[in-house]
């Protein structure tokens, strides 16, 4: 098992070379100059751009760049943010718990509403209550959460006035945002628990559960739910990925801090360290989370192990 | 004065709204006419009461509060309230009024200005303001160290400055500058606590310590930024309204990026001012009694449209009349704005100092006599409603961004009508400024908050071609004019040569002005006295006050 957490850990260090690799010469070769934007974006004189550029370490050929930020990132060193001028990392910190927070509530809230509605219509193939609980998940996967944020302040802040529409702190300021994040989420999931519970509630097992006269609900939940969640996690290692790019829109419209704003801030500003420390941050967490996934596969199924 | 004036414009772009592509547009404000709009009151004044807080709904995070440092017109919105400045701008008349300096001298050349400072005041770390601050905070904008970007341009040809005694400083510069006063009114100009820069240094612009009427408490990045008032306030200038501390305990700036989630914010009460209203929410709040809205006028150059005298077919000047006249503003506000705005006239706002009523007059709207001018000039009907010269039809390239798409598609349907067909290229704003400084269009939108009249040299000389020079016009004549205006320390002789390069402009047929740019805020109705300064951007709080 530990020997297989080393071999993942390792193969992820290529990966997180090429994200960084990929996402420095996205920067560079879109148009737009960081020094021209630290002075204004009006003319400045030739004199001035170039000064900047040098003390910003910009006119270095780009391969060497690259390799002072690699260097500089080995040692932990994010660098300085070019429009705040605070470090990186301590910018990416700052934020960071807000964005956990939004996101775990978020996944929280799509699994349980996801697994509930998809082992209600599995368990209720055909009838009324299927119908619903896949409309509802439908409304989920196809509802933009922009706009579902926007109806949901409207009618929870502003017509009813039972909760805050924006800011930190206090789960009054969570509800809203995480049932933005994660309803969408839970659709998907929701039709996933539907499709792989009734593909399990054939097998003969059930049958035999069924037939020693267990209880349909300790047959449903003690048996067949526990099969057809296998998938279920992996969509669910996917979906935090999903959820963790999903957070800029809800971050913006709720007004809330968070690594998904700050970095739609910092590729508008060209603020090459900020962007380049974001997404190495994200990327890694997102390796970390999938290694996770692939461990909670032998938690929940003895016959996967990793050796 | 450029990049200064130019970047306030462009506003800090953290956000997936829309307006962060606003360019040169909303972004600021300046309020000169705020008698016909700043805080409409309703009838009885009411006493202003103290205590009590502002939560101030901000678009747009401040990058840092170092006024050396930022070029963003929403620091400015912070930094104002926890700096003071020498002078300050009054926007009923556009004249300056002491500050943190009792009175001022300019030499009669223009190279130094002297001023006298006020006795007794301090900064917020409790040091003593004093003619070295000034110095300090002058000369360490001007240390290339700082990288000062926007402050620098305001400073202008600055040489140096001179502690002449305690109370006393004098600033010189390399030519005449006839604009600092506009500079120095501004607090990107602020001056700041040498003792708090020295201790902080790099990180002084997360924690500013000035000497204004609101000290600076914490900033929670992406979320808020607290300002408490400054029980030792006894120096404001005599624009405001009333002396001694402010009325608010204290202000909260929350980042709200969202539109609709800002106004949202102002009527569930989470917030008690918002900046940025969107123009098809105005006439609901405007008739909405637990709502006021305070309008700035913003001065400058309206949102309007540059033409390239120096690319077919606009190098023609009866073709750039016939698209004057050939347009009409009114239509293009009501369609596109909402009404919500006053057409403009020429190259600088009716609020701006120097503004030259003439223009007024000149390229009115006539749809026949454009026609006329195009059949003059030799373009004649041909296939399919363009008109045609040697063969070649009559299209025109228009240089735009996504923002202004509504703009740009009423005009290219009301130049159809004429017989042109234009070509719009929506770019993103790098790439837009970009091509339209390189002259690769026929038409290009732009609008500038300035309350220096001396912005006009950034359009007109011809020196600023391949920047913003966007019709690229090269004449001596107003070259030399601009010039002399630009060193000239006299008001009327200024007015004068201004006024005539606004002629020049429109008897050219340079610019087509579309609206004078206004800032649209709203408050609740318990808030009082929230008044826009001379650029319409700012919003001054030390009168402000909130009731119940």
């Amino acid at each position: 098992m530990l020997r297989y957490v080393r071999t993942r850990l390792l193969a992820a260090l290529p990966v997180l070379l090429g994200v960084s690799i990929l996402v420095f010469s996205m920067l560079h070769l879109l148009p737009g100059d960081p020094a021209q934007i630290i002075l204004g974006e009006a003319v400045t004189s030739a004199q001035d751009l170039a000064r900047l550029r040098r003390e910003l370490g910009f006119d270095a050929p780009l391969h060497v760049q690259y390799a002072r930020f690699l260097g500089r990132a080995l040692s932990g060193d994010l660098g300085r943010s070019l429009q705040s001028r605070r470090l990186v990392l301590d910018e990416i910190l700052a934020q960071l718990p807000s964005t956990v927070q939004l996101t775990l509530a978020g996944l929280a809230l799509a699994v349980v509403v996801g697994v509930v509605l998809g082992v209600a219509a599995a368990t209720h193939r055909g009838s009324w209550a299927d119908t619903l609980c896949m409309a509802l998940a439908l409304g989920g996967v196809s509802m933009p959460a922009f706009w579902l944020g926007l109806m949901l302040i409207f009618f929870f802040a502003l017509q009813l006035g039972w909760l805050p529409a924006t800011g930190q702190g206090g789960l009054a300021r969570l509800v809203l945002p995480a049932l933005t994040l994660g309803y969408g989420a839970a659709g998907v999931i929701a039709r996933l628990v539907r499709s792989s519970m009734l593909e399990v509630l054939r097998i003969e097992y059930v049958t035999t559960a069924r037939s020693k006269g267990l209880a349909e609900r300790r047959v449903v939940y003690r048996h067949a739910l526990r099969n057809a969640l296998i998938p279920v996690i992996t969509i669910v290692g996917l979906q935090f990925g999903a959820l963790l790019g999903g957070t800029v829109v809800i971050e913006t419209v709720f007004a809330r801090q968070g690594i998904g704003r700050l970095l739609v801030g910092a590729i508008l500003y060209k603020d090459f360290p900020l962007v380049q420390g974001i997404v190495l941050f994200t990327a890694s967490a997102y390796v970390l989370v999938n290694l996770l996934v692939d461990l909670g596969y032998a938690l929940t199924d003895p016959r996967i192990r990793y050796d | 004065m450029d990049k200064a004036d130019r970047v306030r414009a462009e506003e800090h772009p953290d956000t997936l709204s829309r307006r962060a592509f606003v360019g040169t547009a909303l972004g600021t404000g300046a309020a000169v006419a705020a008698g016909a709009f700043a805080s409409r009151r309703r009838a009885g004044a009411q006493q202003p009461v103290r205590g009590g807080e502002l939560r101030f709904g901000l678009r747009t995070e401040p990058d840092n509060l170092d006024p050396a440092v930022t070029p963003w017109a929403v620091s400015h919105r912070v930094m104002m309230h926890v700096y003071d400045t020498l002078v300050w701008q009054d926007p009923a008349d556009n004249t300056f009024k002491p500050g943190l300096a009792e009175s001022w001298q300019v030499a009669p050349d223009g190279l130094s200005y002297t001023f006298k400072l006020r006795r007794g005041v301090k900064f917020h770390d409790g040091t003593p303001f004093n003619a070295a601050g000034v110095k300090f905070s002058f000369d360490r904008i001007a240390d290339p160290e700082t990288k000062s970007g926007f402050a620098a341009a305001l400073l202008g040809p600055y040489a140096g400055a001179d502690v002449v005694d305690e109370q006393t400083v004098r600033v010189r510069f390399k030519v005449a500058s006839a604009g600092f006063l506009d500079g120095a009114s501004q607090a990107f100009l602020g001056i700041v606590s040498p003792a708090a820069v020295k201790q902080q240094g790099k990180d002084f612009g997360l924690k500013p310590v000035g000497t204004g009427p609101f000290v600076f408490k914490e900033w929670v990045r992406q979320d808020h930024i607290t300002l408490e008032r400054n029980p030792d306030y006894q120096w404001a200038s005599p624009v405001f309204k009333h002396q001694g501390p402010a009325y608010l305990d204290r202000v909260v700036f929350k980042i709200i990026p969202e539109d609709a989630t800002r106004l949202a914010t102002l009527e569930n009460a989470e917030t008690n001012f918002i900046e940025m209203v969107p123009e098809q929410d105005l006439a609901r709040l405007r008739a909405d009694t637990r709502f006021r809205l305070v309008v700035g006028s913003i001065p400058g150059l309206p949102i309007g449209v540059f033409l390239n005298a120096q690319k077919e077919p606009t190098d023609s000047l009866e073709v750039r009349q016939a698209i004057l006249q050939g347009l009409s503003r009114a239509d293009i506000i009501k369609t596109v704005y909402f009404g919500a705005y006053q057409p403009a006239h020429g190259p600088l706002s009716s609020n701006t100092l120097a503004y030259n009523k003439k223009v007024e007059s000149l390229n009115p709207f006539d749809r026949a006599r454009a026609r006329e001018l195009l059949e003059r000039a030799g373009w004649k009907a041909g296939a399919g409603g363009i008109r045609q010269k040697d063969g070649k039809p009559l299209k025109l390239e228009f240089v735009s961004s996504e923002f202004f798409k509504g703009l740009v598609t009423v005009v290219q349907a009301q130049l159809r009508e004429l017989g042109m067909q234009v070509e719009p290229k929506l770019l993103a704003n790098p790439t837009r400024l970009a091509t339209a400084s390189k002259g690769e269009m026929n038409l290009a939108n732009l609008g500038w908050v300035a309350s220096n009249p001396a912005v006009l040299g950034h359009f007109f000389h011809s020196k600023n071609i391949g920047a913003y020079n966007w019709p690229r016009v090269k004449d001596a004549r107003v070259d030399e004019m601009l010039d002399r205006a630009e060193a000239s320390v006299d008001v009327e002789r200024r007015k004068q040569l201004y006024g005539e390069v606004q002629e020049f402009a429109m008897q050219q047929a340079l610019f087509f002005p579309i609206y004078e740019q206004l800032n649209f805020c709203a408050a609740r109705a318990e808030v009082h006295d929230i008044r826009p300064d001379a650029r319409g951007s700012y919003l001054w709080l030390y009168d402000t006050f909130v009731t119940k």
